[in-house]
């Protein structure tokens, strides 16, 4: 699952959760946290990509009267659209920021929920795929977002420690 | 796991069939969401005159009663079983974001306490019953 490579004497582990791989070298004792670079970067490009698709959206629904007329066209009350604008806002400045895990959790579950009920709102009014494949798209990134983090709160932080003997 | 031994050998455990009163509070405080999740899905599911009027007042459309139906059937299941604990989290996040989402509706369209109030009371009890069952599960994890 993890792998270090980045030193020539590192051991691969094969354990599921590592806390600590300790590596013997003939000049230094190294210490290798567990927590894989490449998993982390990816998160945050997802992440990043997700908020700022849910955050573009937001802005648009508020601002846009041409974006905003989606929302009579769905069937949904004026005030729907400025209050979740705002709730998206939100979720996606807690997604962000350094929060309990159990917040961003809530975040990421209403997300999962807007978007759902999104796609099936246009399928229930009988929108066409080019309508509704923006939700499925945004979903899509939603989820890989959704599975990174989980893999990045799964993994203690990264922390090399060298000390010469 | 010796702790865990030698402080049986002090003190006799506690009887497993007695509830904590922390515990009877937590069922207290959740029964009233459970109740509500469990009617209302019956009766966005089923379109009852009372939801229809209410819908139609607040001006969403009748096809989002059958997604609110069935995300409160999935809420009461996730609360009632002892599941996993995200499946737990999402179910108390997504009844929380329905009453809180009541709660905002009633107050856009200008409507006063008496029909903002429940759905606050509601978000209100389901925010505590969701803060007790994390101490609940954390107390439980420190017993055994």
């Amino acid at each position: 699952m993890m792998r270090t490579n980045a030193h020539e004497n590192s051991m691969e582990s094969t354990l599921q959760n590592p806390i600590l791989v300790v590596t013997e070298t003939t000049a230094a004792k190294t210490i290798v946290q567990s927590r894989s670079r490449g998993i982390v970067v990816g998160f945050w490009i997802v992440t990043a990509l997700f908020c700022a698709q849910v955050g573009f959206t937001a802005y648009a629904q508020l601002r846009l009267p041409q974006v905003a007329a989606m929302f009579t066209h769905l069937g949904f009350p004026d005030y729907f659209r400025v209050e979740l604008s705002w709730a998206k806002l939100l979720g996606v400045a807690l997604l962000v920021a350094p929060v309990p895990a159990r917040i961003k959790e809530w975040a990421y579950a209403g997300f999962a929920i807007t978007l759902a009920s999104a796609l099936i709102a246009h399928l229930a009014v009988g929108d066409s795929v080019e309508v509704w494949i923006w939700s499925a798209a945004t979903g899509v990134l939603w989820g890989l977002s959704y599975f990174l983090w989980h893999r990045v709160q799964a993994t203690p932080l990264r922390v090399t420690l060298s000390a010469a003997h | 796991m010796n702790m865990h031994a030698a402080g049986q050998a002090i003190a006799a455990p506690r009887p497993v069939t007695m509830p904590r009163p922390r515990t009877i509070i937590y069922w207290v405080v959740t029964a009233p969401v459970l109740l509500e999740t469990a009617v209302g899905a019956q009766w966005d599911l089923a379109r009852n005159p009372f939801v229809r009027e209410v819908f139609a007042h607040l001006g969403y459309p009748l096809y989002l009663l059958t997604i609110l139906g069935i995300a409160k059937v999935l809420a009461v299941v996730g609360l009632v079983a002892p599941p996993a604990r995200r499946v737990k989290e999402w179910a108390y996040a997504g009844v929380f974001f329905v009453y809180a989402g009541a709660a905002c509706s009633h107050y856009a369209i200008g409507d006063g306490a008496d029909k903002i109030g429940m759905p606050l009371a509601f978000a209100a009890l389901t925010f505590v019953s969701s803060a007790m069952w994390g101490r609940l599960r954390h107390d439980a994890n420190e017993r055994s």
